[in-house]
Order: C-alpha cells, then sequence, then structure tokens
C-alpha cells in the first residue's frame, strides 16, 4: 500500500459525534455556511466545530470515546474538510502520538492491509475521543458560564486558557 | 396690600411735596387712622376706605365733595 | 400651618386598577419622587391630584385642561370597564395639617346600564380625633379642608405641570403678569384705588365743568369754551386708551421680533450643529460596521489557511513529525541493509564498465573470461541490472503520505509562533474602534445639546427660517407704525392739552369767583390725586419686580450651576404697555441663547419658585409642591440640581418624573436614578422614592400600574 491509498483509507472516513452534543454544536454552529464566517459566537461549518473541539481536547489531553451503546451522529467525509492545512495538521497531531496507541511508523511500513485497516480505524476513533473530551468540556462551559458565548472572542479565550 | 400699607406707600409720593406743598416732616407724622389737617391726605384716606370698603364710586364722590371739600 | 401629604391612593383610576389598597403610595418630607415612563401612569397621578384639588384633569388628546365630571368615562380604568358591571373610581389623599389628619376621597360610582354607565360624584372626608375617623358632613367645612391641602392663591404655582408653566409666568403677557404680581403682593385692591381715582377725577371734572356752564349760562362765549373743553377732554380720554391699544400691540410686535431675531441669529448654529451631528452618525455607523465585520471576522481567522488562530502554541508539533520521519527514513534504511546482505566491495565498476563486460564477455575485476550465460557472466549481469529489480525493503510505502503532510504544514512553522501577538494585536484594534465610538457618541450628543440650544427641533428646517425671515419684516414694520401711531397720538393729547391751557386761561379772564375758583381746585387735586395713586402704583410694581428679579436669579442661577453652557441671567424688562419681558443674556447683557425648551422652563421654574419663596420669607413652603415635572430636554444637572434647591424651598415635593426611567435596566432606572436613590439611601436626599412598573403587557386598554417603593 503507498502513501495516497492511505490517505484515502482515512479520507473516507466519517468521525462522529455523541447525539447528547447535537444541541450544542447546532446552537455554536451555522449549517451550511460555506464562506466560513459565521456570526461572530458561531462556527461557519460543521467541520470547524468538529475541528475546533479536537483541539480543545486535545489541549486538555483528554479524551472521551464513543461508547458502542451510545447514539452518534456522522459528520462530512474526512477528506473533504476544510481548510486542508488545518485538517492534515490534525491528521499530524494524531500521527506524532500513534505509538501511545499502539502504532510505530516503522512497524506500519511493513503492516498487512488488515493491519492497516484497523490502524485508520483506531486513528479515526481516536480523533473521536479528543473531539467528544472537546464537545464535553464546551458543553459544560455553555451550560455554567453561557455569558462567555456573548463575547466575540469566545473561542480565542476558550483556546488560551490553555496556553496560560 | 393692606389699607395701611397702601396709604404709607401713597404718603411716600414726592407730589404731595411738590404739587400740594407738604413740608416732608408733616407727611412723616401723618397717621392712617388719626384725622390730617390737609384735605388733600383726606381724600387720600377716603379712596383707600372706600375701595376697602367695597363702596361705590358715587358714594366716595359724595364724601369727598360734600365733607372733605365741603362742596 | 404646615400640610404633608401621608399618602395618596387610587381606585380604578386611568392604568391603576383595584382598591385603594392596591394603589396606595406613602409620601414624607422632602422630596417624593414617583418614577415613571410615559403611559406608566404618571400624568394620570397628576391628573388625580388635580381633580381632586380643582375639579379638573388634564386631557392628553384634547391637550387641555377639562372639567373633571366631563371625564369620568375616560378616567375609569379600562380593565374595570371591560371585566365589571359595577365598580367605583377615586382618588384618596390622606394629610396631615399641624396636628389635624384628614382623609379626603373624591369617588364616582360606575354602574352598566343597558349599553352605558351611569354615574355619580361623591365626596367623602374623615378627620381623624382620638384616633377615631368621624365623617366631615358640611359642604362648607368640607370645601375649606380641602383648601387645606393647598390655597386657593397659591393652587397655581404649588401645582405645577410642564405644559401649564409657560402662560403661568409669561410675565409678557397681561393675564400671566397680573397674575404673578398678584400673587406675590396682592396689590389687586391698589389697582382698583387707581381705577376709583381715575373715576373720581372725571367726576369732579364734569362737576367743574357743569359748574361753570350754569355760572355763565348766559355767556355764549364760555359755554362754547366749556363745550370745546368737553370735548377735548373726551378726546384726550379716547386717544390715551387707543394709545394703550397701541403699546400693547408694539410690545407684541417688539417680542415677536426679538424672538425671530434670536431665531434667525440661531439658523447658522443650528445648520452647523445639524450638520455636525450628521456627519458624526455617519461616523458612527461606519466604525460600528467595521467593528462588527472585525468581531464576524474572528471565526474565519480561527481557520485561516497561512495563519489560522485555532493553532495557537502548537508549533512544536511540526518539527517533532519533521523528527519522526527522518528517524523512519533512516529506520527504513537500516531495515533495508538488514535484509539485503549483498554488498558490493569498493571500487565496484559502474554500469558503462558493467555493460562492456557483459559484451566482452570478459571480468574486469578479477581479469578472468566470463562466457555468456556463465555463472561469472550471469554474476555481472545481475549486479548490473540491480537497480531495476531493486527488492523493496518494506511492505508499505507511505513516506508520500508523511511528504504529503509536512508539505502541507510546514509553512505553520513561521505562522504559528506570531499567532499569539497578532491575536493580542487584533483585539487591541477593536478596543480601539470601541473607544473610537464612545467618543464619537459624546460628540454627538454634544452637537444635539448645541443644536437645541440653537433652537433647533426637528421641525426646524429651511421653510420655517423663510417664513421667519417675511415674519421678521412685518414686525419690524409694525413696530415702525405703531410708534409713529403712538407719536401722533401723544402730539394730538399735547395739542389738545396746549389748547385746553388756552381755553382754561380764556375762561378764568372772562369769568371767575372764589366759589368757581373752588370747584376748579377741586378738580386739579383730584387729578393730582389720581396722579399720585398711579405713580404709587408704578412704584410698588416697580418695587416687587425688582425684588421677583433679584430672588429669581438666585435661583437661576442655583439651578444652571454645573450646566455646560453658562447659564448667564435673567433680565427683567418692562414694556411700554405695562407688561415685563423676561429674557435670559450673558453676561454683557447680550442674547445668550436662541429658544432652547431647556433654558426657557429653567427660567420659569426659576421664576416660580421665586414667587414661592417670597411668600415665605426665609422658611420652607408650608404646603406640597407636586409636579409633572417639565423636566424634559434638561441635562443630569439641572436635575441633580433641583433635587439639591427642593429640599430648602419646599418642606414636601412629590415629583413625577420619566427621566429616571429606564425600561430596560433591571431595576427601571438609569444611571442618575440609580445615583438619586443612593443619595436618599444615604439620607443626602429626604423623602421616598417610587417607580410604577405596567404589569400586563397586553393592549393598552388593559394597561395596569402597579408601583414598587424603593425608598420609604
Amino acid at each position: 500500500m503507498d502513501g495516497s491509498q492511505l490517505r484515502d483509507l482515512i479520507g473516507q472516513k466519517r468521525p462522529r459525534y455523541k447525539e447528547q452534543y447535537r444541541a450544542l454544536i447546532d446552537s455554536i454552529s451555522k449549517k451550511g455556511d460555506t464562506s466560513g464566517k459565521g456570526d461572530f459566537s458561531s462556527f461557519g461549518a460543521y467541520y470547524q466545530t468538529y475541528m475546533f473541539a479536537f483541539i480543545v481536547g486535545y489541549k486538555l489531553g483528554k479524551q472521551n470515546f464513543i461508547q458502542s451503546n451510545e447514539k452518534t451522529n456522522d459528520f462530512f467525509v474526512f477528506s473533504q474538510w476544510s481548510p486542508t492545512s488545518i485538517r492534515d495538521y490534525i491528521v499530524m497531531l494524531l500521527l506524532n502520538k500513534s505509538e501511545d496507541f499502539g502504532f510505530k511508523w516503522i512497524e506500519l511500513e511493513n503492516a498487512s492491509t488488515e493491519t492497516i485497516d484497523t490502524f485508520v480505524t483506531e486513528f479515526i476513533r481516536q480523533m473521536e475521543g479528543y473531539a467528544n473530551a472537546g464537545f464535553e468540556y464546551l458543553q459544560n462551559k455553555w451550560d455554567n458560564e453561557n455569558m462567555k458565548f456573548r463575547n466575540p472572542f469566545v473561542f480565542v479565550n476558550l483556546l488560551e486558557e490553555f496556553d496560560v | 396690600m393692606t389699607a395701611e400699607e397702601i396709604f404709607q406707600e401713597v404718603i411716600k409720593s414726592p407730589e404731595l411735596q411738590s404739587i400740594f406743598q407738604i413740608s416732608k416732616e408733616d407727611l412723616e407724622q401723618e397717621n392712617f387712622n388719626a384725622k390730617s389737617d390737609y384735605p388733600v391726605v383726606e381724600i387720600i384716606k377716603a379712596v383707600i376706605n372706600g375701595q376697602e370698603n367695597h363702596r361705590g364710586k358715587d358714594a366716595i364722590f359724595q364724601t369727598i365733595q360734600k365733607q372733605i371739600m365741603q362742596l | 400651618m404646615a400640610t404633608i401629604i401621608k399618602s395618596v391612593s387610587f381606585q380604578n383610576f386611568y392604568n391603576y386598577y383595584g382598591s385603594f389598597d392596591n394603589n396606595t403610595y406613602y409620601f414624607k418630607e422632602g422630596i417624593n419622587i414617583v418614577n415613571a415612563d410615559n403611559n406608566m401612569g404618571k400624568s394620570k397621578f397628576y391628573n388625580g391630584i388635580l381633580w381632586l384639588l380643582k375639579d379638573t384633569v388634564y386631557d392628553s388628546d384634547l391637550k387641555r385642561m377639562v372639567s373633571a365630571s366631563s371625564s369620568f368615562p375616560k378616567m375609569a380604568s379600562g380593565k374595570a370597564l371591560n371585566e365589571e358591571t359595577n365598580f367605583d373610581i377615586g382618588v384618596k389623599i390622606v394629610f396631615v395639617e399641624n396636628a389635624d389628619k384628614y382623609s379626603v376621597s373624591k369617588i364616582v360610582q360606575f354602574k352598566k346600564d343597558g349599553g352605558s354607565w351611569k354615574t355619580n360624584e361623591k365626596l367623602d372626608i374623615l378627620q381623624t380625633i382620638d384616633n377615631r375617623d368621624i365623617p366631615v358632613l358640611d359642604v362648607a367645612d368640607k370645601e375649606k379642608i380641602i383648601k387645606k391641602i393647598i390655597p386657593a392663591e397659591l393652587m397655581n404655582y404649588a401645582l405645577l405641570q410642564g405644559e401649564s408653566m409657560e402662560e403661568l409666568v409669561d410675565l409678557s403677557s397681561h393675564n400671566g403678569l397680573s397674575s404673578t404680581i398678584e400673587a406675590l403682593a396682592g396689590i389687586k385692591n391698589l389697582i382698583e384705588i387707581c381705577d376709583i381715582s381715575k373715576d373720581l377725577s372725571q367726576k369732579t371734572r364734569k362737576l367743574s365743568n357743569d359748574k361753570e356752564k350754569e355760572i355763565n349760562s348766559t355767556n355764549q362765549k364760555i359755554t362754547g369754551l366749556i363745550q370745546e373743553r368737553e370735548t377735548l377732554e373726551g378726546r384726550i380720554e379716547s386717544t390715551k386708551t387707543q394709545i394703550e391699544i397701541y403699546n400693547t400691540e408694539l410690545s407684541e410686535a417688539k417680542k415677536k421680533k426679538e424672538t425671530l431675531e434670536a431665531i434667525l441669529l440661531n439658523a447658522q448654529n443650528r445648520e452647523k450643529f445639524r450638520g455636525v451631528q450628521q456627519a458624526l452618525q455617519n461616523e458612527i455607523k461606519r466604525l460600528k460596521d467595521e467593528k462588527d465585520n472585525k468581531e464576524k471576522s474572528i471565526t474565519s481567522l480561527l481557520f485561516s489557511e497561512s495563519s489560522p488562530w485555532i493553532l495557537m502554541g502548537l508549533q512544536e508539533q511540526i518539527s517533532l513529525f519533521d523528527n519522526r520521519r527522518q528517524e523512519l527514513t533512516a529506520e527504513i534504511a537500516t531495515q533495508k541493509a538488514i535484509n539485503n546482505p549483498i554488498k558490493l566491495p569498493e571500487g565496484s565498476p559502474d554500469i558503462p564498465s558493467l555493460q562492456r563486460m557483459i559484451r566482452t564477455h570478459i571480468c574486469e575485476v578479477c581479469g578472468r573470461p566470463a562466457p555468456e550465460n556463465s555463472e561469472p557472466w550471469q554474476h555481472i549481469k545481475m549486479i548490473m541490472e540491480r537497480p531495476a529489480n531493486k527488492e523493496k525493503s518494506t511492505k508499505n510505502d507511505f513516506g508520500s503520505f508523511y511528504s504529503g503532510i509536512q508539505t502541507t504544514v510546514g509553512s505553520f512553522s513561521l505562522s504559528i509562533p506570531k499567532i499569539a501577538s497578532v491575536v493580542q494585536q487584533y483585539r487591541e484594534k477593536i478596543d480601539n474602534l470601541e473607544d473610537l465610538i464612545n467618543q464619537k457618541e459624546e460628540e454627538k450628543e454634544t452637537a444635539q445639546y448645541e443644536f437645541l440650544n440653537a433652537g433647533g427641533s426637528e421641525s426646524n428646517s429651511d421653510v420655517t427660517d423663510k417664513q421667519n425671515i417675511s415674519d421678521y419684516t412685518f414686525a419690524e414694520k409694525t413696530i415702525e407704525k405703531k410708534e409713529e401711531d403712538i407719536r401722533r397720538a401723544e402730539k394730538s393729547i399735547k395739542d389738545w392739552n396746549t389748547r385746553l391751557k388756552q381755553i382754561e386761561g380764556e375762561i378764568k379772564g372772562i369769568s371767575t369767583s372764589s366759589e368757581i375758583e373752588n370747584y376748579r381746585n377741586f378738580k386739579e387735586t383730584m387729578v393730582s390725586i389720581e396722579y399720585i395713586f398711579h405713580n404709587s402704583k408704578e412704584r410698588t410694581f416697580n418695587r416687587i419686580i425688582e425684588q421677583l428679579n433679584t430672588n429669581a436669579n438666585e435661583k437661576y442661577i442655583e439651578l444652571t450651576k454645573g450646566n455646560l453652557s453658562a447659564g448667564g441671567k435673567l433680565v427683567f424688562q418692562p414694556q411700554t404697555d405695562g407688561t415685563v419681558q423676561v429674557s435670559i443674556k450673558n453676561i454683557n447683557d447680550g442674547e445668550l441663547t436662541g429658544l432652547g425648551t431647556g433654558f426657557q422652563r429653567m427660567k420659569q421654574l426659576s421664576i416660580i419658585m421665586a414667587i414661592i419663596s417670597s411668600k415665605i420669607g426665609n422658611k420652607q413652603f408650608d404646603y406640597p409642591f407636586i409636579s409633572d415635572a417639565p423636566f424634559s430636554e434638561f441635562g443630569d444637572n439641572f436635575i441633580n440640581n433641583f433635587f439639591k434647591i427642593a429640599p430648602n424651598v419646599f418642606k414636601q415635593s412629590i415629583i413625577f418624573i420619566k427621566e429616571l426611567y429606564d425600561p430596560a435596566s433591571e431595576n427601571y432606572l438609569n444611571d442618575l436614578g440609580r445615583k438619586i436613590l443612593k443619595k436618599m439611601e444615604n439620607g443626602e436626599i429626604p423623602g421616598t422614592f417610587y417607580v410604577n412598573i405596567i404589569e400586563e403587557k397586553a393592549d393598552t386598554t388593559n394597561l395596569v400600574t402597579k408601583n414598587k417603593c424603593y425608598k420609604g
């Protein structure tokens, strides 16, 4: 298998989010807004929301995995997420941690197709874990510190909290 | 203003000195309730009292003409 | 003799639905504020008091005072009219006068009769003696008790409504002036005396003339002269009356001219400030749009292609990734080496040499022959073909995957470290815009204030100014004409007087006796006395005006203290027709402002307070001062000053005001309202503070006002 095949494998996946966060996502996303320019306290398209949640979970260092009995919804197919540079950055962040979830790059070079499939599945699972942890964090903020969302800088502020 | 206040004000008029030749001192002595030697002062009182007691103009005139001026 | 209102209650009266107990306001000495927006019962409250004290109410549709009885249906609560068939409306005032306590209620019973309402008015008064409420039944006594609240001669001044203030203290109108002078010094009797005196001197004239005619009845010349004298005296009288009329018309024209002068003078200013306001408005909009845009762009900046804020703080990951890639390459190379033991010794031949060896069938390395297809020949071939069928050292080849990612994210290694400061600068830019917007808003408010002071209002326009110019010209012409008319009339009188003197001399020359001399003396005495009374009245009048001037100016200065534009001073100018013009001048006696309503109101209020305070000398005014406050167009500064002065002048004032109200704030108070409430709470301003709120936001027929006591 070569690089472009691996990229396609990952790209055709649809990362999921937990149904319980649907309302929150609706609140802070502007569905179908292709300009990427939401109102100031909402994201343009849903995948922006997802990417943001991922980064939040990643910075928290926390993951909230989807259990088999939990209701979920699919997001847009990963290859179509935009901007591609940020999408790829996320891929990079996960690849950097691949050993933590059981896969060394050199091993991947020698792995069978089945193993690669397992890797991709786990890769996406890891992504979902961070994203849903991020959603959980955002839900908490939304429920308990809702005034923050009236500030145009709300999402910037949330990120800056991690860098202090 | 009360009748007395009006009287005190009128008695200050310079015309009483200039036209009627009454001296300042005499004017200062004038009392609303006591009879004055000067007919003009008595006429003034008659008018003031007449207004206060709501007397008709004819009645006031009669008082002045007959009693004061004795005409 | 002090009257203090303890409470005012309403029953189904306008917006005040329900019983007296549901709608009660408890008042004290000091300033009692009822803070309410328009339509929240502010003016209705005042109407309740008007009804009780004067049997009138202000009809806001007709925009004038009407008798209360003609207005009962309008006064009834809409909710009550809709929901009940039998109810009472009413106003109740409980007050104390020294040690006596009274409760006065005016009530109208409403009973539904078919499609209409039957009404019946009652007046109930109770006097509280030894804690028992005793009804007062005698009609005359009832009237007396109502008058204890505010006496008749002070009613106009103690019961103050914005709309009626102007007429009340318009000293340039005869009505306004006489009621003011009357309130101040009660010189009605002196005025009557002057009138009597004038009549008396006319009587003596007639008497003297008649006597002359009697004595000289046979002398045709004298009777002729007497006739002429009577005629001339008559003409002089009527001409004097005519001159009074001319003077009134002259005064009005002068007043009009002065008014218009101020308007026209300020037209330029108004234009200027109108322009400034517009420009600032445009600027503010532009800045707000810019700020808005910037705020809306934040989300897209989070995901910008070149410098995405979302990645702030994550720059080390790139070099980490790069290292991993390099490690991978090294590991792959190592793995390859382990899997492929065949090594070419040092100095191995290159491809062309190998190709030659294949052709020549000679191994140039060891120098031995290598025939085609022999083992050595196969070996040489294998070595030559090695690049072509190089064995893969790994099963997969993900190098391009990783390098693809590296390429995409590589540029971020430079931009991500800068994101923190980029964000900071962006924040600052927005803050700066915010500051700039606030600054412009303040400038706009200042321009608005200047605009109003220059006589501005929404109705001012070019068309109005043109009309004003023509009215001004007309006023000037009128002044010219009237002055000429007066001059001519006065000349006529002078000529007639000269002629009269001649006649006098002629008559005396022809006929004289001590008897007729007595009558002549009598006549002259009465004429002089008329003159004396007239002058005494003038002196008194001028003294009153002078005192009013001083007193009103004291109040005016206190009221306008701290205002942005200097308030100037009030100048009282007696007019030829006997009225008094009060204008606002600056220090050099120049006209200070145009028709800024704010200043006009302050002028009026100063005069009213001067009138009230001069009735009481140095004590406080002992009756309640009740005002539907004419505070619109005043700044906070004036309202502050008023609340500072009022407790010193009035023992108790009840002020209905909307300028402290803010429907959007949680306690319905704006900044100034909160400040004043605070001053009340810490005792700086004594009194009470109520706020009216509307309970149901249904259609206006069902509006119900409730009150909230913020300071009792």
